[in-house]
């Protein structure tokens, strides 16, 4: 009930969200075509503006906006004039997303296995590894270790490509560097709530009872340590895939991060308007799948 | 002589002083502001001044070498540390603002009232703030420096540095928000705050008096563990060229021009390694003495 409503909320957030970013860019001052090849004259300003129905009132333009998103179309781009934003977007988000995806792969590929030993082996050297790692991630940030890896790897080894995007070697950069500060995170999440669980009655029983060492922990004590991991899941996507952007303009990947600024500093209405329905969107639904994941591990929330 | 009452802040600041890694943290930062703030005079060096040799590597008359425009990397990386700091600390400062008022008034009026404002956080956090970062600079910044301008002729260069304040701190509060939210709610129900209603306090009384020193602790735990992500943040922004304007740096401008110097013609990764250790061990130091605070003021470690 309550998550259906949450869902129908989904729209309505993204037509406000939408709105204001609508009206908030069209006050910023400066217009699409100032920087237009000069000289422009007042003729080829005014044709572009009638052609971009930017000659109209604000109400005319917003209805025009809206009656185009209800099929779906975000419009031209004003930058890019012969593409719309939709082939824009059809060409940089998937690029984007998988970035983000695979980030969040290495996020709990590397995060939840160190967090894991570190609790296991509390003190121990697993522990100091896991450790070692959060310490890295904290003060380390993307935009710092991206070109530190390239510096190291590229530059210094040659191992690996300096940048683009397609490749095997072209990934393994990126997805590290946007990846391993969330990995800190989470291992530092699953630590910390692992040694807790440990510490609970109930695995105390389950030990008195015999259960194998193995199978104590991951049946029984992951579980509920992975809640405070899971419910840190929706603000690490939304961090992830706006953290990307730094990411993509280090290794010059073609992926959404650099329609953002440009859009802005070109005055793109479209186009920035079309990304951040897209972003707010994703993020909105990404929170809800989080919760809903949450709800499906957590017992005592499943059953109230 | 009399042994010296033990209030909990007093034992917060035993815990404190007993926990290596804070005060390490605690010594580094300290070492790190005093170079801040006096290393640029001490040095005598202009870090805007240009000379005749660009990229020279760390040397002598340059520890940190110079960059593109022969201007003293050292020079530059306090001054750019100092701005980070300076936007860290004040970004931090308004969130708190924000986000402790958000969160004592949610939790001390609840009902509707508190169900809204939490949506409201919750709207807020699952959004890209870029995003309102973005066009809040972006339509304001001719206004304020205008108006700077008229008013204030000489505060008219830092007028990013004002937005980004307002901006930083204005995207950093949730999590303040969240955790007073929660801290009063399990206070709001205890005896002596019944008693002071039974008596008639009013809730502003009750608020500044009962609660809000209640929850100073973890305030102060989270706005240490704030300054960080706001530099970070700062960082990030400058990085992509929305922070910091030239020729002013911060440690994320200065980051990002020697990402830029990235060619495997000629490495000069002084201009990349220096700023990013600078700023590396500036989290590194707040990262410690939040954890050490937090450490400090939960009661749970009272042994």
């Amino acid at each position: 009930m309550n998550l259906l409503r949450r869902l129908l909320l989904v729209p309505l957030l993204v037509w406000i969200v939408a709105t204001l970013a609508f009206f908030l860019m069209r006050a910023a001052p400066g217009g699409p075509f100032d920087r237009e090849r000069a000289p422009a004259s007042k003729e080829v300003e005014a044709a572009l503006k009638a052609r971009y129905h930017l000659d109209e009132s604000l109400g005319r333009q917003y209805l025009r906006f809206l009656a185009g998103l209800a099929t779906g179309d975000l419009g031209p781009s004003f930058k890019y004039r012969h593409h719309s934003v939709n082939d824009i977007l059809a060409q940089a988000l998937p690029v984007s997303l998988t970035l983000g995806w695979l980030a969040f792969g290495t996020a709990l590929g590397i995060g939840i296995p160190a967090g894991f030993l570190g609790a296991v082996y509390r003190g121990r050297w697993p522990d100091w590894g896991g450790s070692f790692l959060v310490l890295a991630g904290v003060c380390i940030p993307t935009f710092v270790l991206a070109p530190l890896l390239v510096l190291f790897f590229s530059l210094k080894l040659g191992w690996l490509p300096v940048a683009l995007w397609g490749s095997l070697p072209q990934v393994l950069l990126p997805t590290f560097a946007l990846g391993l500060y969330f990995a800190a995170r989470v291992s530092r999440l699953l630590r910390e709530g692992l040694s807790e669980t440990l510490r609970a009655p109930f695995i105390m029983t389950a030990r008195a009872k015999g259960l194998g060492e193995f199978q104590l922990l991951l049946r029984h004590a992951l579980r509920p340590s992975l809640l405070p991991v899971i419910s840190y899941c929706g603000p690490m996507l939304a961090d992830l895939l706006t953290g990307s952007f730094v990411i993509e303009r280090v290794f010059q990947i073609p992926g959404t991060g650099a329609f953002f600024v440009n859009s802005f500093f070109s005055r793109d209405y479209p186009m920035m308007v079309g990304l951040v329905i897209v972003y707010s969107a994703l993020l909105l639904l990404l929170n809800l799948a989080t919760d809903l994941a949450y709800r499906w591990l957590d017992p005592r929330v499943r059953h109230a | 002589m009399r042994e010296s009452p033990s209030t909990p802040a007093r034992r917060a600041w035993s815990r404190f002083r007993h926990n290596r890694a804070a005060l390490v943290g605690a010594v580094l930062l300290g070492l790190i502001l005093l170079g801040v703030l006096l290393g640029p005079t001490l040095l005598g060096i202009d870090p805007n001044q240009a000379s005749e040799t660009p990229f020279a590597p760390p040397s002598g008359a340059h520890w940190f070498g110079t960059d593109i425009h022969g201007r003293d990397l050292f020079a530059r990386s306090l001054v750019g540390a100092r701005i980070s700091l300076l936007v860290g600390l004040t970004g931090a400062a308004v969130s708190v603002l924000i986000g402790v008022t958000w969160g004592l008034v949610a939790a001390y009026t609840g009902g509707r009232t508190d169900a809204w404002m939490m949506r409201t956080v919750d709207v807020l956090y699952a959004l890209p703030n870029i995003i309102f970062v973005m066009l809040v600079i972006g339509l304001t910044e001719t206004h304020l420096v205008r108006g700077l301008q008229s008013v204030a002729p000489g505060l008219a260069g830092s007028a990013r540095l004002f937005l980004l304040f307002a901006c930083l701190g204005a995207v950093s509060w949730l999590n303040m928000a969240r955790i007073v939210r929660g801290q009063v709610l399990s206070l709001r129900h205890r005896p002596f705050i019944l008693a002071s209603q039974v008596l008639g306090a009013p809730a502003s009384f009750i608020l500044r008096r009962h609660l809000l020193p209640n929850v100073t602790g973890i305030i102060i735990v989270y706005a240490t563990l704030t300054v960080p992500a706001v530099i970070l943040y700062e960082s990030f922004l400058s990085f992509l060229g929305l922070g910091i304007r030239p020729p002013d740096a911060s440690l994320g401008t200065l980051i990002e021009d020697g990402a830029r110097q990235l060619n495997p013609i000629q490495i000069r990764w002084w201009l990349l390694v220096f700023p990013a250790g600078l700023l590396a061990s500036t989290l590194l130091a707040l990262h410690h003495i939040g954890d050490g605070l937090r450490d400090a003021f939960d009661p749970r470690s009272e042994s």
